[in-house]
């Protein structure tokens, strides 16, 4: 009796601990792993070591081929693909992608999705509603259906397609990368959906930055005439793109027939939903043969975006008889986004234009079924979204679609309650058909050919050809607007809210072969206020006029000057803004601490080198001097949603009105200077550096001080991110590397007779943190160095050894 | 003589089962064990399941190790605040021993239930 009653409790016990090992549980909110399924040894995280070789059969049989394709696996881990057509390529691209990368893609796109809760849980429900109540899923399968009505671009998407699965199809658990284990769930099928879904989840990050309510609040709080002193949308100093002075054809906008206000009233007076980073950027450029040592031209470029691990980028060769092309791809996504071919090369930088308008909705009554719009309700459409929430079932939320766009946010005290929102980004579009023709385009026109239809995000593509044109398009699909327009929330009720239609293609600006002999972008203004359209946005004010200035002052250009060039870290802020601080530094008042740290300037170039201790002081002096300035714009009584003054601004209040009002620091009785606030935030500055030196127990040398991390893409796997990355530069810097953000691919391409070209990304080609490819190109990033890049002629090309090779057969 | 058939067998059953079930195999393999090779007293069972499971695991685990040079062992150990990847064997394996030991003593508690002989 005893032993039976011991026999079933053993059971319990040992079953017990067997399913909490095997499946985990979920408390508070928090899901517990499962802990037996990742440590043990049969196909727990140990399987998922590798090894230096290459982890797959050397011959591989697919339904999905029409005919035999080659992958030559470089000491690098690039694939270099050889088949016979785009399918086929594009079925091998898809293929490669799966087997290094294959939690990043499906981890990015349910992200994309919405559906991160059935991964994690009830805590990813607020940010799964808000992706889509914003209607990114919306804006994927809009692009979708765009996408299907060009059966070429389509087949070669679905080919990828079959390649992601024909890789998934072949897995056992014991293969499922690790953050699979980690987090308790499986692969499941890709589709051409996918692909759609990370296009948005790109222009998501790259283009729906606004400030709409910030600058309502702000706008309506300070009075127009405050408001436009502190946010001017211009300044003369300005580089835009397309220079100044360029010749447009006339705008063919029509008049508008409301000219009353349509920006709404009031202040919404509520912490703001969660916005993302806008420090992304980026540089590219060409010069013509005539600046350069060759003869030949050479086009540069460096994206710069949050540094993750797994990259954001694959290196990867395609060769198809009709083409030959290298570059960077997006795993989840066919073709090569940033590279060249055997006749052009390109790069694109981030265009900053405001491509997102929030409307407030005046509902009918609290049904939401109808809204008003020019004097007559008309009916709304409801969409009801489903979330599986793991661990607790299915939840289900309504979403009111207006013509406008969805109506994101219907909870009582919400900043954006009420209000729709209108995204170019969610109009059907074929981004895949651009890349699809500029990776084979041969010439200037084959290259504005492909373009042409390009929607979001907006981009500056920069081009060089052999034939030596270079050529810069500011290409997206731009809503003509009045001025100011969508600066504000405006008034939903009214058609005359609405945008003007789009600008015409043609009048995108744009520039080939200038006389100044290179072209460049690093996403400041498009154009200057002569352009004949109305546009606003976030630009960068820094490094396209140090860029352009460089640039204009350089003749026989080498390769090694370029990549001098994209790991330049003077800074043209601290060019401005260091001698006027050091003008009105009241020295006297300064401790014997603060003098030897003010030592630190002598002879200084404005260069954020990691090993120097200048630029460190100047970070913090510019932030308190900053802060201390605006104390008033903090001050404004409301929470969230304002709008800060740009860092330019602020360089030109301190030039130009030193006697300015905002010297004055509200909460004290005393009249402070500009004197005053330098000094005080220079003492600040002191006092910060001082106690970090003493914390850390080292000097606050930029690199450690600035201490660069590329997290994992989870954001809290800590031991698979990389932190502490001792490298200089800023964001004002050409190389514009800053806490989270930084160059994400630097490549330099000549375009000669043969062509020679250079690359690296922080990370490698693997997304595997147990894989020696994870991370194996960071210290050589961190250097400034470059690898040559191994463009292959054919695939009997021996200028290196491979790797590995595979071979996939039809079957 | 008997502790190591017993230790052998589950061992041997263990590298078996793993290619027709789940991690968890190793629980069946250690309840066939302790069914087929009961020891004297049930915790000697308990034991033997124990080791069987726990030198199985570890060595296991070591050659994995060790042709990854530790890189994944060492990130997953600063998971749980730690730098030395080579402590997630002796971790795993008594996780895997404790298993193999408590399914063993099942085993010989089942065989005594069916075949109901009373022990020295």
């Amino acid at each position: 009796m005893a032993r039976s009653l011991f026999l079933i409790f053993l059971l319990v016990i040992t079953g017990g601990l067997i399913y909490f090992l095997d499946q985990g549980l979920i408390r508070d909110k928090m899901p517990i792993p499962a802990f037996g399924k990742i440590l043990n040894p049969h196909t727990g995280f140990w399987k998922n070591g590798e090894t230096q070789t290459l982890d797959l059969p050397e011959e591989l049989q697919f339904k999905g081929l029409s005919k035999p394709a080659q992958v030559i696996f470089d000491d690098r881990m690039v694939p270099h693909i050889f088949a016979e057509n785009i399918k086929d390529a594009a079925f091998v691209q898809g293929y490669v992608h799966a087997y290094h990368r294959l939690w990043q893609m499906e981890f990015q796109t349910h992200a994309a999705a919405g559906r991160l809760t059935e991964i994690l849980g009830e805590i990813v429900l607020k940010q799964d509603q808000e992706t889509r109540r914003i209607g990114i899923p919306y804006a994927a399968n809009n692009a979708l259906e765009e996408w299907k009505k060009d059966q070429t671009v389509y087949s070669f998407i679905e080919s990828y397609s079959n390649g992601v699965n024909a890789y998934i199809d072949q897995l056992s658990p014991a293969d499922y990368p690790i953050e699979y284990k980690l987090l308790n769930y499986k692969p499941e099928a890709w589709t051409p959906l996918k692909s759609a879904l990370l296009q948005k989840l790109m222009a998501r990050m790259l283009a729906m930055r606004e400030s709409d309510l910030e600058n309502t609040n702000t706008k309506n709080t300070l009075g127009a005439t405050t408001f436009d002193q502190l946010f001017p949308e211009w300044f003369e100093e300005q580089d835009p793109i397309i220079p100044k002075g360029t010749v447009y054809p006339p705008s063919v906008m029509p008049a508008p027939t409301d000219t009353t206000n349509l920006n709404i009233g009031g202040v919404y007076d509520h912490d703001l939903i969660k916005k993302y980073d806008p420090h992304l950027g980026s540089n590219n450029w060409a010069v013509s043969g005539s600046m350069t040592a060759s003869g030949h031209p050479i086009l540069c470029n460096d994206p710069h975006l949050m540094l993750t691990a797994p990259s954001t980028w694959y290196e990867c060769q395609i060769h198809i008889p009709e083409s030959n092309t290298y570059g960077v791809s997006l795993p989840g996504s066919p073709g090569i986004i940033i590279g060249f071919n055997e006749h052009i090369a390109w790069g694109v930088t981030n265009v900053g234009w405001d491509l997102t308008d929030w409307y407030k909705i005046t509902w009918e009554d609290n049904s939401r079924k109808a809204y008003l719009y020019d004097g007559k309700y008309v009916p709304s459409r409801t969409v009801i979204e489903e979330y599986q929430v793991k661990g607790q079932g299915i939840l289900r939320d309504t979403v009111y679609y207006t013509h406008w766009g969805p109506v994101a946010y219907l909870e009582k005290d919400h900043p954006y309650q009420d209000m729709a929102i209108q995204w170019v980004g969610h109009l059907p579009s074929n981004e895949a058909t651009t890349f699809y023709h500029l990776n084979k385009a041969k010439n200037y026109t084959e290259y504005a050919d492909a373009i042409k239809g390009y929607a979001t995000p907006p981009q500056n593509f920069a081009f060089a050809s052999k034939e030596n044109d270079i050529a810069l398009w500011v290409q997206g699909q731009f809503p003509m607007k009045n001025s100011e327009q969508g600066r504000f929330v405006q008034d939903g009720s009214k058609s005359a809210s609405a945008w003007k239609g789009f600008i015409p293609q043609s009048h995108n600006p744009h520039i080939k072969n200038p006389e100044r002999g290179f072209v460049s972008s690093a996403n400041q203004h498009s154009a200057a206020p002569d352009y004949p359209y109305y546009f606003s946005g976030r630009f960068g004010d820094y490094r396209g006029r140090i860029l352009n200035q460089k640039l204009g002052k350089m003749d026989s250009i080498t390769i090694q000057d370029m990549m001098d060039l994209q790991t330049d870290n003077e800074n043209l802020r601290a060019r401005q803004m260091l001698p006027l601080l050091l003008q009105y530094l009241d020295k006297s008042n300064l401790t014997e601490n603060d003098l030897a740290y003010l030592k630190t300037f002598a002879g200084w170039d404005y260069r954020f080198e990691k090993d120097m201790v200048a630029p460190s002081l100047f970070d913090a002096w510019f932030d308190a001097f900053y802060d201390i300035t605006w104390d008033e714009i903090e001050a404004l009584d409301f929470k969230g949603g304002k709008t800060w003054p740009k860092w330019w601004r602020t360089i030109h209040l301190l030039r130009d009105e030193p006697n300015s009002v905002y010297f004055d620091v509200q909460k004290t009785t005393e009249k402070e200077t500009a004197n005053d606030v330098v000094t005080s935030s220079f003492k600040k500055a002191c006092k910060k550096l001082s106690e970090w030196s003493k914390k850390e127990n080292k000097e606050p040398l930029w690199g450690p001080y600035k201490a660069t991390d590329i997290l994992h893409l989870s954001r809290v796997i800590k031991p698979f991110a990389f932190t502490n990355i001792d490298v200089g530069g800023d964001r004002t810097a050409l190389n514009a590397i800053s806490k989270h953000n930084g160059p994400s691919w630097r490549m330099i391409v000549e375009l000669g007779e043969e062509i020679e070209a250079y690359g690296i990304y922080p990370g490698g080609q693997s997304g595997n943190p147990g894989s020696p490819n994870y991370g194996d190109f960071i210290d050589k990033w961190a250097k400034g160095e470059y690898y040559k890049l191994w463009f292959m002629k054919n695939a009997k090309d021996d200028k290196q050894k491979p790797k590995a090779t595979m071979t996939f057969n039809p079957s | 003589m008997k502790f190591i058939s017993g230790l052998f067998l589950i061992a041997v059953l263990a590298f078996g089962l793993q290619y027709v079930l789940p991690w968890w195999s190793i629980a069946v393999a250690a309840v066939l064990g302790g069914l087929i090779i009961p020891q004297k007293k049930t915790w000697w069972t308990f034991f033997c399941g124990f080791f069987a499971i726990g030198i199985f695991w570890a060595i296991y685990c070591f050659i994995q190790y060790q042709s990854n040079d530790g890189i994944l062992a060492n990130r997953m150990v600063q998971l749980i605040g730690r730098n030395n990847g080579i402590l997630m064997i002796p971790i795993v394996a008594l996780i895997g021993a404790l298993i193999g030991g408590l399914s063993a003593m099942i085993g010989d508690l089942l065989h005594h239930t069916f075949f109901g002989k009373k022990k020295d």
